[in-house]
């Protein structure tokens, strides 16, 4: 039963209420009045150590998504179809039997451990398996394959102890890639004030300091879990560091957004020095872009495109160890919580892991190291990664045969050479191959690599095979319609073939937020590679965009994301979505389709929150050549333009803003939160409510 | 003059346009977003309101919220609400609502603040049509406000009295419809679909909970209640009172449980009349306007109307806290420019989106749906719709603007045969999947419907219940007491359902269609054409049609289809709940 509050308090809570409009109220007053109501007055403290306390359960009926099933002669683990909707991201595997003769190796992992794109017609784990046994002896050893796509680092710690229910006789963890998630997992609103006087203090780089020294406690931590562990069951523990794909992996839109509030009045010099380095690059003008690429890192060190051209430059000149500081140091920029990252293994993790795994008894696979010692793999590209951090082919049989190598002697077997390991290891077939790199292409696509890329893999999944041929036409098709990919035949006839169950069990073409992108660069690609093995689909999908998007009488609405998003990202970490279009890059730019036969006739309701001049006017851009200047304010305006056909193409054309990059003059009052705190970070440049094209006939 | 209504934060937000005075668009968020009751900040709803009436966002001259936050807040910390909740002391924000406009509708106009049951007042006089009505809300509460009484003359509104907080009719109706293991503020409605099952052999006991004050006043008996510790509805005593256990969500529904459920509605029939008489003797007038959650309970506003001292009722279709925006649009209009919005009844509520035949056509190339093109023939396919209903087919039904309201009235609507005495439990197998106890609606024509209901009057809106007189047998919308929610069609508002309702008559001699709203159980109801075709798919109703397209299921193999869906709907889940990292 609740009480009903006394009458009296209601005067206490209207001046309470009257207190709390106002940010300069006394409050330790404010405070006598919340005791007065009984409103507690503590905030939590922010939990510490940064992973929960926990106990796990080493002997546990439940492993994953297998539970125990007991019977007379004795127990084994089988798949619960409770959990059928995970099924897809585990291995596909209905029954762990019990241990019989063999010694049992249990891999623990994220999807790198899964084989990610291989998965499940071919894993790391069976790579492993092969790699242990002697292909002329009889099976001694087996590998049982825990590795789960999306393994965060509490999940990771739970099923490390879980996984002795299966009574192995060595544990690989081969993680870290996640582990960057669990870090932000951690950030509540309980950091505001920590956060806020470190960015005001030391700069953006504060935070990075202070969320680096956070994940090394977390890293830390679950390495002293997993040496108890293995000191208190005498079980070998073998840790493998993941590497990732430092040459070719190119920060993403939402990866690469503008500080502009930390860096103050540096952030338009550094996108002035963007600019011409993006010329020099264009022309591969080594010598000018060198100290341009400095120049971006001086100017801005959170921003990973200047460690990106620097790492270009000095790879360039044959300098690899600073090539490769600067290409880890782009990818250590995910600490600036710009968005949801790429998994990758941050510098923080692995030096913790290299300084302190040995040490508390546990062992070291160091990848890193392995790759950097094959010849030509110097940096880490495109030969050994399929994108971020996912293996290639190549890249899995490496780590499989050194994991091998490192586990024998853990599992008291004889050696074996490296070179018999490498060819121990089965390979899967090319149908297979070629399927994980079409599922590869698509994946740099959603992330926004270039077409270069995209290329590559779309080119070697035609190479290993051209069964993948119909499901690149298929996949032009649905990706230049304009409904849901869902609906679309295409699609559904992708999806009936199962040709493409190694992306994602066939459902990856899905986005999680259910928008749609056109996929341009991908869909180029597809049709440039299919060309080579002399299937022509550019007139059909080219008709096909003119069908689907054609500017017409009916408003094209460019706010609508086909026309305007090219990867799965598009909000800062954590934001609240608007309701409206929000630059935070000094360029937006739109796709539109015409048939190029009349002009076309634009209405744009946007505004600058940037500090601007009287009679500012910013260039519209079409096809990368100015049509108009537009009078940009810091209020909402409304501004009609008309595009002439000399400046359209048939087909595809492209039309751009380019915002003032000048932080806003006073911030817009937002709540003491972090994602406002973030926002004044990286905050809007330009905002668009309405953007439409039309013809007048 | 353009003013945008808003009602958000809490749940069933929306948002509508008053333009130059007249109502011409009104849309929840919930129907974008696709999250039930969904409460954030309805910017997809406002972007349809600024398409709808032509204009940008800088062309709004005023922005008006449905409630105080100042004074709600100052409830809110009396009565310690949210205290057990993690990080309460960040709802300590007089300004979020408009710094919540500011940043996420990106509005820099002039924003009004309107008490909530102003609004709700505002939202059912404005658009009534009557020239002075006496005035009555009731919900679970808004600011202080529980239930609030006044009167309308002209353009100006006013409110002389109200109940406050936590003496609330509204919350002691969810309380017992938490007692039954429904969800509050979405399981109301089954309660009152419930009652006709049962005896009211409760009511003495819930006569303890309740005490009737002077004039509007009453009060509730809080040692039932727990709802000020914010954990649950009822207390210990009243498990002991009822001497009834409380039942589980998935449990078996007893008679017990219906009888419960009657005695709870004869309760509240009591006391509304009750204070409408006082009303009605405070004010003298002979028309009643109604809003807030508890007006959506269709019996017991006929009980007033058929046995209290009013002749004429406007209950406004959206009377829940979503058509609170319409009432402070309204009472924005009156403050800025001195005159009320247009003083026309209300005559429809088509005011959402409505999508062009290309759009759907563009949409049908793209999939591997068989389809039959009906264009130019409408006839024709009002023919064919009739026929496949004549057969007892469950149609999906999409057509022109949707509706304002949680309503579905012939814009997105799922349609059967009302004659078809296994029509109730095949509609709740095959879409509905929800309580067999629950009624279905009927759509009738006006000018048949006197002849097939006890009615005398339209009933646009389907708020009213009556006996069905019917010489048909109606078993499909019958409901147990053998009353109907009658929703009345004229070609003049909704000229495609009429015209199938003629072509009904016409095949079978029955003008009248269940029509039930076109969505599942825990979803929106339907928006766009994709939204329609999912649920078409999704779901196993026999047909769809589509403004001029008309899908049979039989003609088509929808099982990937379908299994993609489910996928999607995982896939959906898991994003709202955690970020997937590959």
């Amino acid at each position: 039963m609740a009480q009903r509050p006394a009458d009296e308090l209601k005067t206490v809570s209207n001046e309470l209420v009257s207190l709390l409009r106002d940010d300069t109220s006394p409050k330790e007053y404010m405070a006598a009045l919340m005791h007065q109501l009984g409103l507690p007055l503590s905030t939590t403290n922010p939990t510490q150590p940064w992973l929960p306390n926990r106990s796990f359960d080493t002997n546990s009926a439940t492993v994953g998504i297998w539970n125990r099933v007991s019977t007379t002669q004795g127990s084994y683990f089988e798949r619960t179809i409770d959990r059928h909707l995970e099924w897809c991201y585990w291995a596909d595997n209905n029954r762990i039997m019990p241990k019989k003769g063999r010694k049992r190796v249990v891999l623990l992992g994220e999807s790198v451990a899964r084989g990610y794109f291989f998965d499940p017609q071919y894993s790391i784990a069976m790579a492993l398996e092969s790699a242990l046994n002697n292909p002329a002896g009889t099976d001694s050893l087996e590998v049982i394959d825990l590795a789960k796509v999306n393994m965060d680092l509490n999940a990771l710690r739970e099923i490390s102890h879980n996984a002795l229910a299966l009574d192995p006789d060595a544990l690989v963890v081969f993680a870290g890639n996640n582990w960057i998630f669990t870090l932000v997992e951690s950030i509540s609103e309980d950091d505001y004030d920590s956060f806020n006087e470190v960015i005001e203090q030391e700069g953006i780089v504060g935070l990075k300091n202070l969320l680096e020294q956070r994940l090394a406690q977390m890293v830390r931590h679950y390495l002293g879990e997993l040496a108890t562990l293995s000191a208190e069951f005498d079980l070998p523990i073998l840790v493998v560091i993941p590497e990732f794909n430092l040459k070719d992996w190119r920060s993403s839109p939402a990866e690469s957004i503008l500080a502009t509030s930390t860096s103050g009045s540096n952030a338009e010099g550094w996108n002035i020095a963007r600019m011409q380095a993006e010329v020099a690059l264009a022309t591969e003008n080594w010598a000018v872009l060198h100290p341009l690429a400095a120049q971006m890192v001086q100017l801005d060190n959170s921003h990973p495109l200047g460690y990106e051209l620097l790492g270009d430059c000095l790879a360039q000149q044959g300098n690899m160890t600073e090539a490769r500081a600067a290409y880890e140091s782009a990818r250590d920029t995910a600490l600036y919580c710009r968005t949801h990252c790429k998994p990758r293994c941050l510098k923080v993790i692995y030096e913790v892991i290299r300084a302190e795994a040995v040490p508390m008894g546990l062992n070291l696979v160091d990848l890193p190291q392995i790759f950097r010692q094959q010849p030509g793999n110097e940096l880490p590209d495109r030969d050994l990664f399929l994108d971020y951090c996912h293996l290639t082919l190549k890249g899995i049989v490496l780590m499989a045969a050194h994991t091998s190598h490192a586990l024998l002697p853990m599992l008291n077997q004889p050696d074996v050479a490296i070179d018999t390991l490498l060819n121990r290891v089965v390979r899967p077939s090319n149908e297979v191959l070629a399927v994980a790199h079409l599922g590869c292409a698509i994946h740099n696509a959603h992330y926004g690599q270039p077409y270069s890329i995209l290329y590559h893999h779309c080119l070697s999944a035609l190479q290993a095979s051209q069964t993948v041929a119909e499901a690149m036409r298929q996949l032009a098709d649905f990706a230049t319609r304009h409904s849901s990919t869902i609906l679309c035949s295409s699609h559904e006839r992708l999806v009936e073939s199962g040709l493409m169950q190694q992306y994602d069990g066939g459902r990856g073409f899905l986005h999680p937020f259910k928008r749609k992108l056109m996929d341009v660069p991908l869909v180029e690609a597809i049709i440039d590679t299919l060309k080579t093995v002399g299937i022509d689909i550019r007139d059909s999908i080219e008709a096909l965009r003119l069908r689907e998007h054609s500017v017409s009488t009916t408003a094209t609405n460019l706010l609508e994301s086909i026309y305007h998003l090219t990867t799965y990202e598009f909000i800062l970490l954590g934001e609240v979505p608007r309701g409206h279009y929000q630059a935070r890059n000094a360029e937006s730019m739109f796709m539109f389709v015409t048939d190029s036969t009349q002009p076309v006739n634009g209405k744009i309701t946007f505004r600058s929150q940037g500090q601007l001049t009287a009679g500012q006017t910013i260039p519209l851009m079409v096809n990368g050549q100015a049509v108009a200047h537009l009078p940009i304010s810091s209020t909402w305006t409304t501004c009609d333009f008309s595009i002439a056909t000399d400046h359209l193409d048939k087909g595809m054309n492209t039309i751009a803003l380019q915002w003032p990059v000048q932080p806003p003059p006073t911030p817009r009052r937002q709540r003491n939160t972090i994602d406002a705190l973030l926002s004044r970070v990286y905050p809007a440049l330009g905002e668009i409510y309405q953007f439409t094209l039309a013809t007048n006939s | 003059m353009n003013v945008i209504g808003v009602s958000a934060l809490y749940h069933n937000s929306a948002c509508c346009l008053i333009q130059d005075g007249v109502l011409v668009a009104a849309v929840e968020e919930e129907r974008f977003t696709r999250i039930k009751a969904d409460p954030d900040m309805p910017q997809e709803a406002l972007r349809y309101c600024l398409e709808a009436g032509g204009i940008s966002i800088h062309d709004v001259d005023a922005m008006a919220y449905y409630e105080d936050p100042a004074k709600k807040l100052d409830r809110q910390l009396w009565s310690g609400v949210g205290r057990t909740m993690p990080n309460w002391q960040s709802y300590l924000d007089v300004n979020r609502p408009e710094e919540v406009m500011r940043i996420l509708l990106g509005y820099e106009g002039p924003i009004m603040f309107f008490d909530h049951h102003l609004s709700h007042a505002a939202s059912s006089y404005y658009f009534s049509g009557f020239e002075e009505a006496a005035l009555l809300t009731v919900d679970g509460v808004g600011e202080w406000a529980t239930t609030t009484y006044g009167s309308g003359q002209g353009k100006t509104l006013s409110l002389f009295e109200e109940v406050h907080f936590p003496d609330s009719l509204g919350l002691l109706y969810s309380t017992i419809t938490s007692y039954l293991g429904f969800g509050v503020n979405d399981g109301e409605y089954k309660v009152m679909g419930l009652a006709p099952y049962g005896k009211p052999r409760y009511t003495d006991k819930l006569w303890q909970l309740i005490k009737m004050g002077p004039g509007g006043q009453y009060q509730l008996n809080m040692e039932y209640f727990d709802f000020l510790e914010g954990n649950r509805m009822y207390s210990d005593a009243l498990i002991d009172l009822l001497q009834l256990p409380v039942r589980p969500a998935d449990a078996e529904m007893t008679q017990v449980h219906a009888d419960l459920a009657v005695s709870l509605q004869v309760v509240l029939e009591s006391v509304l009349l009750s204070k409408a008489t006082y009303l009605h003797g405070r004010t003298g007038s002979s028309n009643l306007c109604m809003a807030g959650g508890v007006a959506l309970n269709c019996v017991a506003n006929g009980n007033i109307l058929r046995k209290g001292p009013f002749k004429k009722m406007f209950v406004q279709p959206a009377a829940n806290d979503a058509g609170g925006a319409l009432g402070a649009a309204a009472l924005a209009q009156v403050a800025l420019t001195g005159e009320a919005p247009v003083r026309e009844p209300l005559r429809h509520v088509y005011l959402g989106p409505r999508f062009g035949r290309s759009e759907i056509d563009r949409m049908l190339q793209s999939t591997s749906i068989v389809y039959e093109n009906y264009r130019n023939n409408t006839d024709q396919l009002m023919a064919e719709t009739a026929r496949r209903l004549a057969d007892g087919k469950v149609i999906g039904w999409f057509s022109g603007h949707m509706e304002f309201g949680p309503r579905s009235l012939g814009g997105r609507s799922i349609l059967a045969d009302p004659r078809s005495p296994q029509m109730r439990d095949l509609i709740n197998a095959m879409v509905k999947k929800r309580e067999g106890f629950r009624p279905f609606a009927p759509a009738v024509l006006e000018s048949e419907a006197h002849h097939h209901f006890d009615l005398d009057h339209p009933s646009p809106f389907m708020l009213e219940t009556c006996q069905v007189i019917s010489p048909l047998d109606l078993p499909a919308i019958t409901h147990v007491d053998g009353s109907a929610r009658v929703q009345t069609v004229t070609a003049d508002t909704n000229p495609r359902f009429a015209a199938l309702l003629e072509a009904f008559n016409a095949l079978t001699g029955c003008p009248i269609l269940l029509n039930t709203s076109f969505n599942v159980k825990g979803e929106p109801i339907v928006c766009t054409p994709e939204d329609a075709l999912k649920c078409f798919i999704a779901n196993d109703i026999d047909c769809l049609v589509m403004e001029d397209y008309l899908i049979d299921r039989d003609e088509n193999s929808l099982d990937i289809l379908k299994w993609l869906l489910s996928t999607e709907q995982h896939l959906s889940t898991v994003s709202q709940n955690v970020y997937t990292f590959i």
